[in-house]
């Protein structure tokens, strides 16, 4: 799966290129952002701006780079889509991720990871 | 992908040969473009795709070989509200009873659990038949933001 990343100091934003993140691309959207994510940055950003729609399994991978990621590193959500965003709300999951308007708003974003 | 579609007045049905994963998202984009237009002005169509992906998922995922053998039927009907019906021949329910769907913990990080959760409160009326090794699954979505 496509993604574009955005080295920022501690941050690596992740826009993901794809419009689902569904059961059938949940495996190899978790390959492709464990194998970006393997640099020395304390914080990432997945940008889900052209993603539609998310299915529970999509959901479960994107939970899943949370645990691969580890205690020390945090990973937090820009631009839902409404579908998505739903998703997120139903299963109560926007609790454990900093849901943020934009990309460019979490890269500007003062707070420490 | 093989489907005919039967329309009569009030009712409407396609069949798809679900085989795997990739079938689902065409399954429900042939559905929605042959779902009244009208009807999203007042039910949530965001809804209606979660809950069928999700339907659809659990067939391909849970429903083994005889799942994958004969096609699924989906049929709809708008009335009042928007009524479906999902036929496979599939593996039978536990207890042949539809999954409660308690959605798990969000501190607990989970990866999964959350299929039948947002089933449950994504439709309405929601009611599961097993009959002559066929699973036949009924639900509806009201005209509102549930």
């Amino acid at each position: 799966m496509d993604l574009t990343l955005l080295n920022q100091n501690d941050r690596l934003g992740i826009t993901v290129e794809a419009n689902r993140i569904d059961a059938q691309a949940a495996l190899k959207f978790k390959d492709a952002v464990h194998t970006a994510c393997n640099g020395a940055h304390s914080w990432v950003i997945l940008d889900l701006s052209k993603v539609d729609f998310v299915d529970s399994s999509g959901l479960g991978a994107i939970v899943s780079i949370k645990k691969h990621l580890g205690k020390d590193r945090r990973i937090d959500l820009a631009s839902l889509e409404p579908a998505v965003e739903k998703v997120f709300r139903l299963t109560r999951m926007d609790s454990v991720f900093r849901i943020y308007p934009s990309l460019a708003h979490a890269m500007a974003d003062d707070i420490t990871a | 992908m093989r489907w005919q579609m039967t329309s009569r007045p009030k009712h409407n049905a396609i069949d798809f040969e679900l085989v795997d994963f990739s079938a689902v998202e065409t399954c429900v984009a042939t559905v929605f473009q042959h779902v009244p237009q009208k009807c999203w002005s007042s039910i949530e169509r965001d809804s209606v795709e979660i809950a069928l992906t999700e339907i659809l998922n659990n067939i391909v995922e849970h429903g083994g070989h005889s799942a994958r053998s004969a096609p699924v039927r989906i049929s709809w009907n708008l009335s009042a509200v928007l009524e479906f019906e999902i036929l496979d021949y599939g593996k039978a329910f536990p207890a042949d009873e539809c999954p409660q769907g308690a959605m798990p913990d969000p501190m607990n990080l989970p990866e999964g659990g959350f299929g039948w959760g947002l089933i449950h409160l994504l439709t309405d009326d929601l009611s599961y038949e097993r009959v002559n090794q066929k699973n036949i699954l009924r639900f509806t979505f009201k005209a509102h933001e549930k």
